[in-house]
C-alpha cells in the first residue's frame, strides 16, 4: 500500500496542532481552575449547573434578608425591653413615694416620669439604616412627635397640658361642681345634670338610701336627674350614698350621713327643725361634698380622660378636642386638625398595629414581625408617663390635691397593669420568637447552601492533580512526536543514492 | 530485424526514458503540491505490420479511484455543512456566557430576582430600587444584545451565501473552460492528467460548497449536476442567481421573501434551488439551515422568554360577577380595559361535555381566523374575535362562534355576559375571567409593567395584529421610561401606600420566580400536547441548556464527520500522492534503461563501424 508522502507529512502536522490545542485547553483549566469555559462543553451536566446556580443566587439573597431582619429585630426588642422596664419603674416609684412636691408643682415622681417620656419618645423613634422601625409601613417618617411638643404643644398647635386644662373647666363646669345643677325645692332636692347629652362632668348612675322620711327617685330623664324629698325627719346615722360615674369609666362614691351636728362635719347634714330646713341642710352638705369630690376624683379623672383624647386615634380619625371656648359649658368633642394640635403619632395606622413588615426568608415563605408606636401597651406607657409630666400641682399641704394625686396613681398603676390588652413583654417574646424563626431558617440554608457549592464545585471545578497528570501524558507524547518527526525526515532514499 | 530497426528501438527507448525522466521530475517537482496526482509513464510495444520495433509513449495517465473520489467529495460537502453550523452554534453558545459567571440570561433573571428581593427587604431606600432598575435594564440590554446578534449572524449567513454562489459561478466557468480543452486534447491523445488535476480542484471546491453529482463523459469533459437533479454544466454552465438582502430583521423570514433565495438561471428558465431543497449538503446548506431554521429557532425562544417575562410582571386577572336573568344564570365581565392581544377565558358546559374557549381580542380583522396553536394551551379552543367594530357586531361574531345553549349580551358599556340556556338546562356557564395587561402603574393591583415594547413605553400584550407584537420583542424589550423617572412606582401601587410596604415587590418576586406558567411550543421547547410549564427563571434555564445542547451537538456531529473526512482523503492522498523513495527508485530504474538503451545505440554504432570497415 502506497503512502504519499505530503499526505504523511500533513498527517504528522494534524495529529501534532491537535496535541498543541489540548495541551492549551488543559493549561486553560489549570489556570482558571474551571473545566470549561462555556455551556455546551459541560455536556448533560449543564442542567446541574444552571440549577444549582440559580439556587445559590436565591439562597444567598434569603441570607441577606435574613441578617438585616435579625439585626432590626434585636434593635426593636431592646428598646422594647427598656419601655417595659420604664413602665414597671413608674409603677414602683408611684407606690413608693408620697405627695412632697419637690420643685412646687410635680412630685419626684412626676419629675422621674418627665425624664422617662423623653427617653420613650426617643427609643420609639429609632432608626436604623435610614429606617424608622416603630412607625409601622411608613418608614421614613418620625413616628412620634418630639416630647416637648407633645406636652406644651408648638406653634399655637394644642398639646397634651392644654387638652388637660381645657377638659378639666369642661368637667368641673365654672363653679366647681361637675356640671351639675342643684336646687331646692320646698322641702325638695334637685341634683341634676345641666345638660344632655354631654360628655364632661359626674353622670348619676345609682343612688341608694336608707334615709327614714325621705323620698329618692331617680336618677331618670333626660338630663338624669334625682329628687330627694323630705317628708320627714331621718334618724341620725341613716345615710344616702350617691353613685357618680367618671368621664374615664371609673365611678366614686359621695355619701351623706343624716346627723344632728350643727354645723355639720365634713359627709354630714343636719337634720333641721323641719323637711324644708333639712332640705336646706342637704343641699347646703351635699354642695360642698360635690365640689370636694370634684377636686379629687373628677380632677384626676378628667386628666385621665384629656390624656385618652389626646392619644387614642386610630386610622382617619383625629385626638378629639373639647369643643369650645366657652369650654364650662360645652357639651361635646369636636375632632382636632393638624392646624390646632399636635398630633403625637405620624405613622402608618393602617391595619392591625404590630407585625407590620414581612420578609421573605424562603420559596413561598414569609415572616410578619414587626411592632409599632400605636399598639395598646407602647401607647399606654407613653400616655401615663406623659400624663404624670403634664399634670401640676401647686399646695402640698392641700389634703384635696393630695387625695387628688393619690387617685391619679391609682389610675395609671391600673393602667400599666396592662389588663385586657397584649402586654409588652407578651409583644416582646413575639419579636423573640421570629428571631428563633430566624435563626432556624438560615441554618437550614447554611446547610444547603455548602451541599449545593460542593456539588457545583465538583461539577464545574478543574482538579488541579488530575489535569497535572494529564499535562504529564501529554508532553510526553508531544516529545516522542517530535523526535519521530526529526528521524523521519532523514529517512529519504535520496540520502541513500 | 536489421541494426537499422535495432538503432530504431533503441531510439525509441531512449525517448521513452526521457519522456519517463521527465514524468518523474515532474512528479518529484510537485511532491509538495496539494491535489497533485502521481502520474504514471505509459508505454506500449511499437507494432509495425505485426511486427515489434521498439517502445512507443503513451499519454501519461493518473492513478484515480473515481469512487473513491465522490465518496471524499460527499464526505468533505459533509464536513463543511457540520463546521459552518458548529461554528455559529459555538458563537452563540459563547454568547451565554461562562458557567461560573452569572452573565447568562439565566443569571441575570437569577440577579433580578435577588435585587427585588433586596427591594422587598429595604422598600424605601433609594439604593435598592435604583439597583432593581439598573439590573433590568441589564436583562433587556442582554436580551436585546442577543437579539441583535442572531440576526447579525443570519445577515453574515446571508453575505456568505451570496460570496458562495459568486465562487460558484466562478468555478462553474473554470470547469466548463478546461472542459474544452480536455476535450479537444484527448482528442489529439495528448496528455490530459494535470488538466484533470486542475478540473477535480474546481469541483473539489465546489462540491464543498455544495453537494454535486459529477458524470464523466466519453470525451473527457464531465457534467454536472446539483443533488436534487438540476443541471449545472453541460457544455455551458448555467448561472446561479442570489438576490440578496442587506437588512434582515425578525420578521424576515424565507416565506415572505425577506431573505434572498438561489435561482437557477438557464435560458429564459428559473428555478428556486431552496424550494425545490436541491442543496442538502455543503456550505452552502449549512449557511441555509442556519439562516433559516436555527437562528430564528433560537430568535423565537428569546421572544418567548421576553414575551412571558414582560407579561407575567404586568399580567392582571379581571374576575367576573355572576349574574341570574331568570331563569338564566351565568356570568358576566367587564372588557373595557383589554387592549389587543389580552384574552377572555371561559368555560362552559354543554351536553355533559367540559369546553375551554379563549377569546383572543384583535383589533386588526385580516388576521382572523386563529389558529388553535396560538394559546401554549392544547385543550382550549382559541376564538378570535376583532374587537374594532361596534358592541353589536362583537356580540354577534361571539355568538356566532359559541354554541347556541351559551348566551351571548352585552347589557351596558364594555360588559360581556354570558348565560347558560336558562330552563333547557342543557349548559352550564362555569368559569370566565380575563387577562389584561393595564398600562397604569398606580392602580391598586399589585402587577407592574416593568418591561414594555420599545423606548417610547408601549405595553407588551402579545397582540396578534400584523405584525404580531412577539415577533423580534426580545430586540425591542426595555425597561418601562415611567419608572426610570419615577421610582416611587416599584412600590406604591395605590395611592396612598406607605413608603416601606412591601407588598408589591414581594408580589412581583413571586411571579418572576414562584408562579407557573405555560410557554407556547412553537419556539421549540415543550411539545404540542404537553407544553413546557414552569416560572421564568426555569424557561431561562431551560433555553441556556437547549442552545447549549444544540451546539456540543453538532460541535460532536462536526467532529465525527471530520474523521472520515481525514480518513478518507488520506487514502485518496495514499492512492493518488507522490511519495518520493518510490520516484527516486522509479529514476534509477529509468537511468539504467537510458545507459541501458544508450549502451545498445554505441554498441550499433560500432557494429557499424565494423560493417564499413569491411574490405578495407
Amino acid at each position: 500500500m502506497q503512502i504519499s508522502t505530503l499526505s504523511q507529512s500533513l498527517a504528522l502536522r494534524q495529529s501534532i496542532n491537535e496535541m498543541r490545542a489540548q495541551f492549551d485547553d488543559l493549561q486553560r483549566q489549570l489556570s482558571t481552575g474551571l473545566k470549561t469555559d462555556s455551556y455546551a462543553k459541560l455536556g448533560t451536566d449543564r442542567n446541574a449547573v444552571l440549577s444549582l446556580s440559580h439556587q445559590l443566587s436565591q439562597l444567598t439573597a434569603y441570607t441577606n434578608t435574613i441578617s438585616r431582619t435579625e439585626m432590626r429585630i434585636e434593635v426593636m426588642s431592646d428598646a422594647l425591653t427598656r419601655v417595659n422596664t420604664i413602665a414597671s419603674q413608674t409603677k414602683t416609684t408611684l407606690a413608693s413615694t408620697g405627695f412632697e412636691l419637690v420643685n412646687g408643682t410635680q412630685t419626684s415622681a412626676q419629675i422621674q416620669s418627665a425624664m422617662q417620656f423623653d427617653e420613650l419618645v426617643n427609643l420609639l423613634n429609632l432608626e436604623v439604616e435610614d429606617r424608622y422601625l416603630f412607625g409601622g409601613l411608613d418608614t421614613s417618617t418620625r413616628p412620634v412627635a418630639l416630647p416637648a411638643d407633645i406636652l406644651n404643644g408648638v406653634d399655637g398647635k394644642a398639646g397634651l397640658k392644654q387638652f388637660i386644662a381645657e377638659r378639666a373647666l369642661a368637667d368641673l363646669g365654672a363653679d366647681g361642681m361637675g356640671r351639675l345643677t342643684l336646687g331646692t325645692v320646698d322641702s325638695t332636692v334637685t341634683l341634676a345634670e345641666d345638660a344632655a347629652p354631654s360628655v364632661f362632668g359626674f353622670k348619676l348612675a345609682a343612688v341608694t338610701s336608707t334615709l327614714s322620711n325621705a323620698t329618692v327617685t331617680g336618677p331618670a330623664g333626660t338630663p338624669a336627674s334625682l329628687d330627694v324629698e323630705f317628708t320627714g325627719f331621718p334618724v341620725p346615722g341613716e345615710k344616702i350614698e350617691l353613685r357618680l360615674a367618671l368621664p374615664d369609666g371609673t365611678d366614686t362614691l359621695v355619701t351623706l350621713k343624716a346627723s344632728v351636728n350643727n354645723p355639720a362635719g365634713p359627709g354630714e347634714f343636719t337634720i333641721g327643725a323641719d323637711a324644708d330646713q333639712t332640705a336646706a341642710n342637704f343641699q347646703a352638705a351635699l354642695e360642698t361634698a360635690l365640689k370636694r369630690e370634684g377636686q379629687i376624683t373628677l380632677r384626676a379623672a378628667s386628666s385621665v380622660e384629656a390624656a385618652n383624647n389626646f392619644f387614642d386615634y386610630a386610622a382617619g380619625g383625629a385626638p378629639q378636642r373639647v369643643d369650645g371656648p366657652p369650654f364650662e359649658t360645652a357639651t361635646g368633642l369636636i375632632e382636632a386638625t393638624e392646624a390646632d394640635t399636635v398630633f403625637w403619632y405620624r405613622g402608618d395606622l393602617t391595619g392591625t398595629p404590630g407585625n407590620n413588615f414581612t420578609a421573605q426568608i424562603d420559596d413561598g415563605r414569609q415572616l410578619q414581625y414587626g411592632a409599632r408606636a400605636d399598639q395598646a401597651a407602647i401607647r399606654d406607657t407613653l400616655k401615663m408617663s406623659g400624663l404624670l409630666a403634664a399634670v401640676e400641682y401647686s399646695d402640698a399641704e392641700d389634703p384635696e390635691q393630695t387625695a387628688s394625686y393619690q387617685a391619679l396613681s391609682g389610675r395609671v398603676t391600673q393602667k400599666l397593669n396592662f389588663k385586657g390588652v397584649q402586654s409588652l413583654e407578651s409583644i416582646v417574646t413575639q419579636l423573640g420568637l421570629s428571631a428563633s424563626t430566624l435563626s432556624k431558617t438560615q441554618d437550614r440554608h447554611d446547610l444547603v447552601m455548602a451541599s449545593a457549592n460542593e456539588m457545583l464545585g465538583d461539577i464545574q471545578n478543574a482538579d488541579p492533580y488530575e489535569v497535572g497528570v494529564k499535562l504529564n501524558t501529554l508532553i510526553t507524547q508531544l516529545q516522542a512526536s517530535y523526535q519521530v518527526t526529526a528521524m523521519l525526515s532523514k529517512m529519504s532514499l535520496v540520502n541513500f543514492i | 530485424m536489421s541494426l537499422t530497426s535495432a538503432l530504431g528501438a533503441a531510439m525509441s527507448g531512449l525517448n521513452v526514458s526521457q519522456a519517463g525522466i521527465d514524468v518523474t521530475s515532474r512528479n518529484i517537482a510537485n511532491v509538495g503540491t496539494p491535489g497533485y496526482t502521481r502520474k504514471v509513464q505509459q508505454q506500449t510495444n511499437l507494432l509495425a505490420g505485426g511486427e515489434g520495433i521498439g517502445v512507443r509513449r503513451e499519454a501519461a495517465q493518473r492513478q484515480i479511484d473515481e469512487f473513491l473520489q465522490q465518496q471524499l467529495r460527499t464526505s468533505a460537502a459533509g464536513s463543511a455543512l457540520l463546521n459552518v453550523k458548529s461554528n455559529m452554534l459555538g458563537r452563540i453558545d459563547k454568547m451565554f456566557g461562562a458557567p461560573n459567571s452569572n452573565a447568562s440570561i439565566a443569571g441575570a433573571i437569577s440577579a433580578l430576582a435577588t435585587s427585588l428581593q433586596e427591594l422587598a427587604g429595604n422598600p424605601e431606600s433609594d439604593a435598592a430600587r435604583q439597583s432593581l432598575l439598573n439590573e433590568a435594564s441589564n436583562l433587556a440590554a442582554k436580551m436585546n444584545r442577543m437579539s441583535d446578534m442572531i440576526q447579525d449572524m443570519r445577515l453574515e449567513a446571508e453575505r456568505n451565501i451570496a460570496a458562495g454562489v459568486e465562487q460558484a459561478n466562478a468555478l462553474l466557468q473554470t470547469i466548463a473552460a478546461v472542459n474544452k480543452q480536455i476535450s479537444q486534447r484527448q482528442a489529439g491523445n495528448l496528455s490530459v492528467g494535470d488538466l484533470q488535476d486542475k478540473r477535480d480542484t474546481a469541483i473539489d471546491e465546489l462540491s464543498r460548497l455544495m453537494d454535486v453529482k459529477v458524470v464523466n463523459r466519453d470525451d473527457g469533459s464531465v457534467t454536472i449536476f446539483t443533488s436534487g437533479g438540476q443541471l449545472l454544466l453541460d457544455r455551458t454552465p448555467v448561472e446561479l442567481a442570489f438576490d440578496e438582502r442587506t437588512q434582515i430583521d425578525p420578521g424576515s423570514t424565507y416565506e415572505n421573501g425577506g431573505v434572498g433565495t438561489i435561482r437557477l438561471v438557464s435560458g429564459s428558465n428559473a428555478i428556486d434551488l431552496i424550494a425545490a431543497g436541491a442543496i442538502r449538503s455543503g456550505a452552502l446548506a449549512g449557511y441555509l439551515e442556519m439562516r433559516d431554521k436555527v437562528l430564528p429557532q433560537a430568535q423565537a425562544q428569546l421572544d418567548e422568554l421576553a414575551a412571558q417575562l414582560a407579561l407575567s410582571l404586568s399580567e392582571e386577572q379581571v374576575a367576573s360577577d355572576p349574574v341570574t336573568v331568570a331563569p338564566a344564570e351565568g356570568l358576566e365581565i367587564d372588557t373595557s380595559s383589554m387592549v389587543a392581544g389580552n384574552t377572555i377565558s371561559l368555560t362552559y358546559t354543554v351536553g355533559g361535555v367540559t369546553q375551554n374557549v379563549t377569546i383572543v381580542r384583535v383589533d386588526d380583522a385580516s388576521v382572523l381566523p386563529l389558529a388553535n396553536d396560538v394559546t401554549a394551551n392544547p385543550d382550549d379552543i382559541v376564538v378570535g374575535i376583532n374587537f374594532n367594530q361596534p358592541m353589536a357586531d362583537i356580540v354577534a361574531d361571539l355568538q356566532a362562534a359559541l354554541p347556541a345553549a351559551v348566551v351571548v349580551s352585552n347589557p351596558a358599556g364594555g360588559t360581556l355576559r354570558f348565560l347558560d340556556d336558562g330552563a333547557a338546562g342543557t349548559s352550564n356557564i362555569v368559569g370566565l375571567s380575563a387577562t389584561v395587561t393595564p398600562s397604569s402603574l398606580a392602580d391598586g393591583s399589585t402587577g407592574l409593567a416593568l418591561f414594555v415594547d420599545g423606548g417610547a413605553g408601549r405595553i407588551f400584550s402579545n397582540s396578534l395584529d400584523v405584525p404580531p407584537q412577539k415577533v423580534g420583542f426580545a430586540a425591542r424589550i426595555t425597561i418601562n421610561p415611567a419608572l426610570l423617572a419615577n421610582d416611587d412606582y416599584l412600590v406604591a401601587y395605590d395611592a396612598g401606600v406607605p413608603v416601606g410596604d412591601a407588598t408589591r415587590p414581594l408580589d412581583l418576586l413571586a411571579r418572576l420566580t414562584s408562579n407557573s406558567r405555560a410557554y407556547s411550543p412553537s419556539s421549540g421547547i415543550g411539545g404540542a400536547t404537553t407544553p413546557f410549564n414552569g416560572s421564568v427563571d426555569e424557561f431561562a434555564r431551560r433555553l441556556v441548556s437547549f442552545q447549549a445542547a444544540q451546539s456540543a451537538n453538532a460541535a460532536r456531529d462536526a467532529d465525527a464527520q471530520q474523521v472520515v473526512t481525514s480518513s478518507l482523503q488520506d487514502r485518496f492522498d495514499a492512492q493518488t500522492g507522490v511519495n518520493i523513495d518510490d520516484e527516486m527508485s522509479n529514476l534509477l530504474l529509468l537511468q539504467n534503461a537510458y545507459s541501458a538503451n544508450a549502451r545498445v545505440i554505441s554498441t550499433i554504432q560500432d557494429l557499424f563501424n565494423v560493417l564499413m570497415s569491411i574490405g578495407r
